[in-house]
């Protein structure tokens, strides 16, 4: 259960920071 | 230095590891577009090795091909939205490519293979030598297939609105033979990406022996 949990909080914090990443730069560029 | 040396002769992404054969063949038919690829997919890699580097602790093991896809595309997407802002013209030539960087096997591969396993430096310098590898193997290809198939070398167009310079030459004088349409074609460019490694092999059986 903890191993499941660790892999999608991994995945949702880096999908969230990419986001942020992607929101950024699309801000700048538009 | 060894490893970026590695990078470019004993692991050259398209001359040894055959790998992203399919862009290699597609935006080759210009020289410009060839480095400009080549330049694209070496930022890609360095940021993609040196994020991955860094975070590689905190990734689970079960979810890191799809964590890594997500760093990739993410980078992609920003590289993607920078060029199409500044430079539309080059956006527009290299086309579906750009985006198609991000399930690049040689991207992946080596933030699988070295990015996940070793220090920031040496994931640092194995993705510049492959960068740089891919890069030149672009180039090579790209100027035979340009001066074969087109009789001319694009050294500056598309990026002209940047460097307000434009640099485009005529190799030989025109005659009825020559341009060679056939090396502008796909089937030009399995023919050229062939015969430059019938090349290399040969070159490297000679040293060989």
């Amino acid at each position: 259960m903890n191993k499941k949990f660790k892999s999608i909080a991994a995945l949702t914090i880096t999908s969230l920071i990419c986001g942020i990443l992607i929101y950024i730069v699309f801000k700048l560029t538009n | 230095m060894k490893t970026i040396k590695n990078g470019i002769f004993n692991e050259n992404p398209i001359f040894i590891l055959m790998l992203g054969l399919c862009p290699t063949l597609a935006v080759t038919h210009n020289f410009e577009s060839s480095y400009i690829m080549g330049l694209c997919v070496l930022i890609i890699l360095l940021f993609t090795n040196i994020t991955i580097s860094l975070i590689k602790k905190l990734i689970p093991k079960n979810v890191q091909v799809p964590t890594y896809v997500l760093i990739i595309a993410t980078f992609v997407t920003c590289l993607e939205m920078i060029l199409s802002k500044y430079v539309p013209l080059l956006h527009d030539v290299l086309g579906i490519f750009l985006p198609l960087i991000t399930v690049n096997c040689i991207v992946l591969g080596r933030a699988i293979s070295v990015a996940s396993k070793e220090n920031l430096k040496t994931s640092f310098l194995d993705g510049l030598g492959i960068g740089l590898g891919w890069t030149f193997s672009l180039m090579l290809i790209g100027f035979f297939r340009e001066i074969l198939g087109n009789n001319s070398l694009t050294l500056m167009n598309a990026i002209s609105p940047i460097t307000k310079y434009r640099a485009i030459y005529q190799i030989f004088p025109s005659s009825n033979y020559f341009p060679i349409d056939f090396f502008i074609k796909p089937a030009g460019a399995f023919f050229t990406l062939g015969l430059v490694l019938a090349l290399i092999n040969y070159l490297k059986n000679k040293e060989e022996k």
